[in-house]
């Protein structure tokens, strides 16, 4: 009973401190309208462009063939952690692993993707 | 520490798949090849579809394991393989007049052959893990082959539909896996028994998770609540997509479905009970009713294919008794009449160009008598009438349903079976007694590879009506688990 009670008394107080927070500096605070205060981060560099500035399409498909990598390396951390244990089995396996994740390289390059132009 | 089990691991558990992701990378790089070949690409796609099937005598009575038992192939999950490969088989032919002399042919064959891997990944999966893993191989390379051929603004719709909504449902699928997890400490098959499971707060956590993991298989299966996206993305996406995508994905979710039920005995349970019972009515009555103001022809069969999807799940609410065999057989003729029925809206959409509306079957009958013939088997057999394997597999399902006695359910999947009749002959009408309004737009053609194949499947549904009861026989489950 003793734990039901803290249970609920926990919960009526995290309600009120999450909802009583933010209603306080609603209607205590004040809200002078500085130029700080319209720029998308209040700390760090000064934005030097418009924030809807066009990327080309050619960074997308940079990162997907990056996702490629990122994939590998995750596998090849995990393989090397445990290469000892595995032994010649575990060297076969990401070696296919490799060569797997190598087709979509592959194709990516015979698609052109790696050229900038 | 000492070395790891290796043993557990079997090649040959997993061969269709391997044959199929190294045959379809192959077609990945086909480019190279001079464009000429590029038209003859089906020919190699549906041959080695056909290799497949040399697997049946290896696995049949076999019972082959892998990956520490996450793999298994009974004679249940060959059923699913057969079924899978008859698709695949057909969606090909379907597609094959598109890809003439399409560069990008060997991306298609590409994806649906991942697909297929995916699928037949699925229906041999014993583990839940396993069974999320395949159905994203399915569900990523279906988004993209739902929107490969897009020329406008409906078919990036479609797409970007199919996509959002998949990737939700897989979220719904993969919660209830951890709930499901959580509450038992286990992902495999044969250790999720609801009895093994001793707290009581857990066994509800447990009932929650398998209704989300049903939630996630809903979507593949386009059963009510979750078949939102099922008309707009097959009228997106190409007719032969179209026609893979109401019949591949579904036999494998139900195959988890299935051995949800048969391995876990869960539908013995009020609670899930009552949530099939839900969904499978619930589509029937929506399906048929959303079916009868379509004037679309692809739409119509969307509908239809949604209400078709709660019949069978009539077959899942008795699987212990005799449903395991009627939706066998439901599935077995369902790929056909369904596929087919997709198939003519292949064949008039190449002739007519566009998406088909019902009333331009007009005079089919006159210009193409053996295409409207086919046409009309498949629409009799969707109906559920007598000659047909349709009539057969919906009376199986009925009298199994009756049999368990979900009466309630029986008597809705009847009447909306009388309601569907309006729109399943309405295209009859529309073939047969209409007169076209302008000239001979249905010219015969000579011999064609398309309508060839669909009379084919026509009578193949003949012919699984007249066996039908031999059939059913040998389509029963008798393996131990």
């Amino acid at each position: 009973m003793t734990t039901t009670l803290a249970l609920i008394i926990f919960a009526v107080l995290v309600f009120c401190v999450a909802i009583g927070v933010p209603l306080l500096s609603y209607f205590i605070g004040r809200k002078p309208m500085t130029p700080e205060k319209s720029v998308p981060y209040e700390c760090g560099m000064d934005p030097i462009e418009q924030e809807q500035g066009l990327v080309s399409v050619k960074f997308y498909k940079i990162a997907l063939i990056f996702v490629i990598f990122d994939v590998e390396t995750i596998f090849i951390y995990l393989w090397a952690v445990s290469a000892e244990q595995t032994g010649v089995f575990g060297l076969i396996e990401i070696i296919v692993f490799i060569a797997i994740l190598f087709i979509p390289l592959l194709y990516a390059w015979h698609k052109g993707d790696l050229q900038w132009e | 520490m000492n070395e790891m089990q290796l043993i557990d691991i079997n090649i040959v558990s997993v061969g269709p798949e391997i044959i199929l992701l190294a045959a379809g990378i192959l077609f990945l790089f086909f480019k190279l090849f001079p464009a000429k070949l590029s038209r003859y690409l089906s020919v190699p796609a549906m041959i080695i579809l056909f290799c497949l099937f040399i697997f049946l005598p290896f696995f049949r009575d076999n019972n082959v394991a892998g990956f520490a038992g996450a793999i298994k192939w009974d004679n249940t999950s060959l059923l699913f393989y057969i079924l899978l490969l008859f698709a695949a088989l057909l969606a090909i032919m379907f597609s094959h007049g598109k890809l003439k002399d399409n560069e990008r042919a060997g991306e298609f064959y590409f994806l649906l052959y991942v697909a297929q891997a995916g699928m037949i990944l699925m229906v041999t999966a014993r583990d839940l893990l396993i069974v999320f893993l395949s159905m994203e191989i399915l569900s990523v390379s279906l988004y993209v082959l739902v929107g490969m051929f897009r020329a406008g603004k409906a078919q990036m719709e479609a797409m970007v539909k199919y996509f959002l909504l998949g990737s939700f449902s897989s979220a719904v699928f993969l919660m209830g896996l951890a709930l499901i997890y959580g509450a038992s400490g286990a992902t495999h098959f044969d250790s999720l028994y609801p009895a093994t499971i001793s707290s009581l707060h857990m066994l509800a956590l447990f009932y929650i998770g398998v209704v989300m993991v049903l939630a996630g298989l809903g979507f593949k299966i386009a059963a009510v609540p979750f078949h939102m996206w099922a008309p707009d993305a097959y009228e997106g996406a190409d007719e032969s997509v179209a026609a893979f995508l109401a019949a591949a994905p579904k036999i494998a979710a139900f195959a988890v479905i299935y051995r949800l039920g048969m391995i876990m005995n869960l539908y013995t349970v009020e609670t899930l009970t009552a949530v099939i019972v839900v969904m499978s009515a619930g589509s029937m009555v929506l399906g048929n009713l959303a079916a009868l103001k379509q004037t679309m022809l692809i739409r119509m069969l969307a509908y239809s294919g949604i209400a078709q999807v709660g019949y069978m799940l009539i077959g899942i609410l008795v699987l212990p008794q005799s449903g395991a065999a009627a939706l066998l057989f439901y599935l077995f003729v369902y790929v056909f009449m369904n596929m087919g029925a997709f198939g003519i809206a292949v064949f008039l959409s190449r002739e007519k160009g566009g998406n088909v509306a019902i009333d331009d079957l007009a005079g089919l009958a006159k210009g193409r008598p053996l295409v409207a013939f086919a046409m009309a088997v498949f629409m009799i057999s969707l109906a559920g009438i007598p000659p047909t394997g349709g009539f057969f597999a919906k009376f199986y399902i009925f009298k199994s349903g009756i049999e368990a006695g979900y009466l309630g359910v029986v008597i809705i999947a009847v009447i909306a079976t009388v309601v569907s009749l309006y729109y399943y002959f309405r295209v009859i009408m529309a073939m047969y007694m209409q007169e076209k309004e302008e000239g001979a737009r249905w010219g015969s053609a000579g011999f064609d590879f398309l309508p060839a194949v669909l009379f084919l499947c026509a009578f193949a549904l003949l012919a699984c009506g007249l066996i039908a009861p031999h059939l059913l026989s040998s389509l029963m489950p008798g393996e131990a688990h």
